[in-house]
């Protein structure tokens, strides 16, 4: 019992005075326990610094990667993408010593494999301690995603480890830990995310009889009745799929499909599914052109072993338009005339259909409204609909975005780069006087019986005509044209003139949608010039990428015309596409436009097509698919994209090839702006050679402070050119001054051009001036070229052309550079 | 043993005193350095984001993805980023403004008022994976000016810490704050 009561008592004296070694000894478990946590939270740190050292590392590399499709893994660390992948860990935090050492090649599964590993310090390649930081690259992924096994090479895998010194788990035995994080890069070049169709120059998919059309339910062509059409649609009216109308002169030239890479066999220029009339009376005017293996066109034939295709059972009518059916046979071997038509065989390569069509997306684009233009300011201009303010530089600039539709009747106006998506259809103009609130119709003449007639010649009033998209001339009021800084400013100025009466229309990198409920696209032979390019292979998001001009998702009409007296060059470049589920519609192409070179630059795909007028050409393919857009350039004039008459890039012997730009204007070339860049490499300027000092890294090109001679706007003599760095020599009479650049690389300017900026040419001011720049460059890798030109003219203003184009590569074994390619994180 | 008791009494006091105020640092401590990690990996996530526009985007806003990135709990306003917050006048970073995150690189002096975080970009030329050649702070190369192969951009972020221990407070010297620094270097290129 008294044990019992004094041993409690004990016991809590004991414990009354120990508080202090007993938390003594407590602390010891919490000091370490904190410690714990300690080394718990720095290396939770360091791991996500780690990840975010691999991120950075994994998506340079996969940067990398996306420039050059590649068809199997880096051979070693100098790859680009490898090298890079280490770079970007150093700078995160993850310095390592490059270096080949530890380079592995192997193969499974198929698969070529690479791998290399490297240390900050010099140890074994398996060492696995002696080191604080390493770096691993594997290509392909040791385990591969989805997307990594469809494209292995696309993908790059990046380990980064770190050999942390522990605080206190190091008295508990365990002084390191090992910290690695991975991640991996999947590149995906531009070229391989954007669907093309094939390249066929014109594929229409209306049926023939022969195929299933029945004449009575669908808009096809009956045989037995005389081709007619009504207003804007076959629907009604007796459309062959490919209509040429009497004294048309339309080339269809294909793509010489030796020049894409991988080269591939002989492509089809041209196919219908239906039967096309060909209605040319004292010859045959019509040229469907294979250029395949360099193959030339000859005018008025039908040339190369694959120029065409029409459907088992279709027929090709090649007769003169005699007014009654009984007109028709099919072509022989001899055409109208007895011209010759030896290539001529009714079906040589059989109809395939293609089933393409654009992914669009119209998500995030303004809400305009509907526009009616009488060569007032855009954002006065609207009808219905919020409106949308144009550039603060140019009231008579138009802005992408959403619109029920889009009349012009006079004036002068741009197409800003972009998307507009079309969602309706015009009103018909509904004022006796004053401002058109429509569609103004009252200036349509015979010029348009092509427009809005049943039969040649019989030209009706289509007053109740009408489109998503309206281009046309009207008779009532407009709004005079805004100032312009220089009167000898023919195509604007400084402050851009727009608006007045004659309707001349540009616009570079621009997309239509033409939506369901909307109508066609239509401009008129009352038009001064349209002049419109679609944005290049991977341009514009909207569209993924497709250089696509119309896309028009209704049964209506694409008319494409202007007066052909314009003082700008009309053109259209890009894709024409419509709704390959159409049941009646098309395009239709008035060739008058312009004699002087291609109407149409780019495919169509539609369901019938229609060409009118006299002279000019049809639809050339042969530079492949894609127009220009516009980087953003500092100018002091204007666009004006019609000094640029041609773009191609040759063959220029074994090895190298050439840019090869025409100039044309009434000015001459000032060729000290004048530049070409090649795929995302630096701009190379002409007048390089008169820079001293040459620019450094970062500062303007050309140097602002450095004004070449502009009292006496001459070739590059000597007081030009100080450093003697141009050569002159003579090229069919012309003479031609080239400058030779550090690389090797090349450029010529032949013709009539000067030296000096704009303001100050004096003998920049006669008329009809053509030049031409070749760049000439070693042959650059990959499957497609993209060639950025910059030039300006020598008016007052600085009038300027910018535009790139993609071309397809010159016989380039691997694919390579890719421009505007993404990266993707594939964790 | 009243008197024996007494003395355990009150020695139990005494040491109890001289053993709370180590304690309570050493949960104290131990909170900030919590809150120290928690706030250096919220850094670093939106650090992280930024690195990732300058390599994926073209014409993308830097600073709404350091300020909006999911993983980062700092709060996306103005009073927790100041002026280069969204509607700040450094906040705008898409192509063409120049006012990209804070032009002095975020130094000890702009964190004003109730301000806590703040980024800033800059470029580099990477050369072996070193930078050098920085470029000014809020400038980003122009959409389409081809910076070239070795441009690099680095994505700074800092957030500002007010222990919660005082003694700690005093060993961070002016104005007792640590400034977590975050920096993220990635390829810059269009």
């Amino acid at each position: 019992m008294t044990n019992q009561r004094h041993l409690p008592m004990v016991r809590r004296g004991t414990r009354r005075g120990q508080v202090l070694p007993i938390v003594a000894l407590a602390l010891v478990v919490l000091v370490g326990f904190t410690s714990l946590a300690l080394d718990g939270g720095h290396l939770y740190l360091l791991q996500y610094q780690a990840q975010k050292a691999a991120d950075a590392a994994a998506l340079a590399a996969g940067k990398r990667l996306g420039a050059s499709v590649p068809s199997g893994p880096p051979a070693n660390s100098n790859n680009a993408a490898v090298t890079a992948a280490h770079d970007l860990a150093q700078a995160d935090g993850f310095p390592t010593t490059l270096g080949t050492g530890c380079d592995a090649t192997a193969t499974s599964g198929g698969i070529s494999r690479f791998s290399t590993t490297w240390h900050d310090t010099a140890v074994t390649c398996a060492a696995s301690s002696g080191y604080t930081y390493s770096v691993s690259v594997y290509a392909p992924p040791q385990v591969l995603t989805t997307n990594c096994q469809a494209r292995p090479y696309s993908c790059l895998q990046v380990v980064v480890s770190q050999r942390v010194q522990n605080y206190l788990l190091g008295a508990l035995g365990q002084p390191y830990t090992n910290v690695s994080a991975s991640a991996t890069g999947l590149a995906q070049p531009a070229w391989g995310s954007v669907s093309l169709p094939n390249p066929i120059s014109v594929y229409l998919y209306e049926p023939s009889t022969s195929n299933g059309c029945n004449v009575l339910t669908q808009t096809c062509f009956d045989r037995t009745k005389v081709p007619s059409r009504s207003n804007l649609s076959c629907t009604g009216g007796n459309c062959p799929t490919f209509w040429v109308r009497n004294g048309a002169n339309v080339l269809i030239a294909g793509v010489d499909a030796t020049t894409l890479s991988p080269a591939q066999a002989d492509t089809v220029a041209f196919e219908s599914n239906g039967d096309m009339v060909l209605q040319d009376t004292s010859k045959l005017n019509t040229t469907f052109c294979d250029t395949y293996g360099g193959g030339s066109c000859k005018g008025g034939s039908l040339t190369g072993s694959k120029g065409f295709a029409i459907a088992t059972g279709a027929k090709l009518y090649c007769n003169p338009f005699t007014g009654n059916a009984n007109g028709l046979t099919s072509c022989t071997t001899a055409g109208p005339g007895g011209a010759a038509l030896g290539e001529i065989t009714g079906n040589e390569v059989a109809f395939v259909s293609q089933s393409w069509s654009p992914t669009v997306n119209t998500n995030g684009l303004t809400y305009c409204g509907g526009l009616v233009l009488n060569g007032g300011t855009v954002a006065t201009s609207f009808t219905t609909g919020p409106g949308c303010a144009s550039s603060s530089t140019d009231p008579y600039s138009l802005q992408p975005g959403q619109y029920d539709y889009i009349v012009v009747n006079h004036g002068t106006y741009h197409f800003e780069p972009g998307f507009y998506d079309i969602t309706g259809k015009a009103p018909v103009n509904t004022n006796a006087s004053g401002f058109a609130n429509g569609i103004d119709h009252a200036t349509e003449t015979s010029s348009d019986w092509d427009l809005c007639t049943t039969a040649a010649g019989n030209h009706l009033a289509c007053p109740t005509m009408t489109a998503g998209v309206w281009i046309g001339h009207g008779s009532l009021s407009y709004t005079a044209a805004g100032s312009s800084s220089s009167a000898l400013c023919t195509n604007g100025g400084p402050t851009q003139a727009g608006g007045g009466d004659p309707t001349d229309v540009t616009g570079n990198g621009v997309t239509f949608r033409l939506e369901p409920l909307s109508g066609g696209f239509v401009s008129t032979n009352e038009v001064d010039a349209v002049g419109l390019s679609s944005p290049g292979i991977g341009g514009l998001q909207a569209v993924s990428g497709v250089p696509m001009l119309i896309d028009m998702e209704n049964n209506s009409f694409i008319h494409l015309d202007a007066n052909s007296a314009s003082k700008i060059a009309t053109n259209f470049v890009g894709l024409v596409y419509q709704m390959s589920s159409a049941t009646g519609g098309g395009v239709e192409i008035n060739p008058g436009l312009d004699a002087k070179k291609p109407v149409f630059t780019g495919q169509v795909l539609a369901y019938s097509m229609a060409t009118f007028g006299t002279g000019g050409a049809g639809v050339d393919f042969g530079q492949g698919p894609g127009g220009g857009t516009l980087p953003s350039v500092t100018t002091s004039g204007k666009q004006e994209p019609a000094m640029i008459t041609n773009v191609k890039l040759v063959s220029a012997g074994a090895g190298s090839e050439s840019v090869v730009i025409q100039y044309g204007d009434e000015w001459r070339l000032d060729a000290y702006d004048v530049y070409v860049k090649i795929n995302s490499n630096s701009p190379v300027y002409f007048s390089q050679g008169i820079w001293s000092p040459v620019p450094g890294a970062g500062t303007p090109l050309p140097p602002a402070t450095n004004t070449p001679g502009d009292s006496n706007p001459a070739l590059p003599v000597s007081t030009q050119d100080p450093l003697n760095h141009y050569t002159k020599t003579t090229v069919l009479g012309s003479p031609s001054w080239a400058y030779t650049f550090a690389d090797g690389s090349k450029m010529t300017i032949v013709g009539d051009w000067a030296w000096g900026h704009e303001k100050d040419i004096a003998l920049a001011t006669s008329s009809n001036n053509q030049a031409t720049i070749t760049y000439t460059l070693s042959t650059p890798p990959g499957s497609t070229v993209t060639v950025t030109v910059f030039m300006t003219d020598g008016d007052h203003c600085g009038d300027y052309v910018s535009a790139t184009w993609t071309f397809s590569n010159l016989g380039q074994p691997n694919p390579g550079v890719q421009v505007g390619s993404s990266v993707n994180l594939e964790q | 043993m009243t008197s024996m008791r007494r003395r355990s009494r009150g020695q139990a006091l005494v040491e109890f005193a001289i053993v709370i105020p180590l304690l309570t640092l050493l949960m104290l401590g131990g909170a900030d350095l919590a809150r120290a990690f928690y706030f250096d990996l919220q850094a670093s996530g939106a650090s992280r984001a930024g690195m990732r526009l300058g390599i994926q985007g073209t014409n993308t806003d830097i600073g709404d993805a350091v300020r909006s990135e999911p993983n980062s709990a700092i709060v996306n306003d103005t009073t927790t980023w100041g002026d280069t917050g969204p509607g700040g006048a450094k906040a705008d970073c898409t192509s063409g403004t120049p006012h990209c995150g804070d032009s002095s690189g975020c130094v000890p002096s702009v964190f004003t008022g109730s301000r806590t975080a703040c980024f800033a970009i800059r470029t580099c030329t990477l050369t072996n994976g070193v930078c050098t050649g920085y470029g000014a702070w809020q400038s980003r190369p122009a959409v389409g000016s081809d910076p070239g192969t070795n441009q690099a951009l680095v994505v700074r972020v800092i957030y500002k810490l007010t222990p919660a221990t005082p003694a700690i407070g005093q060993f961070a010297g002016a104005g007792g704050v640590f400034y977590l620094f975050v920096e993220t270097t990635g390829l810059e290129l269009y």
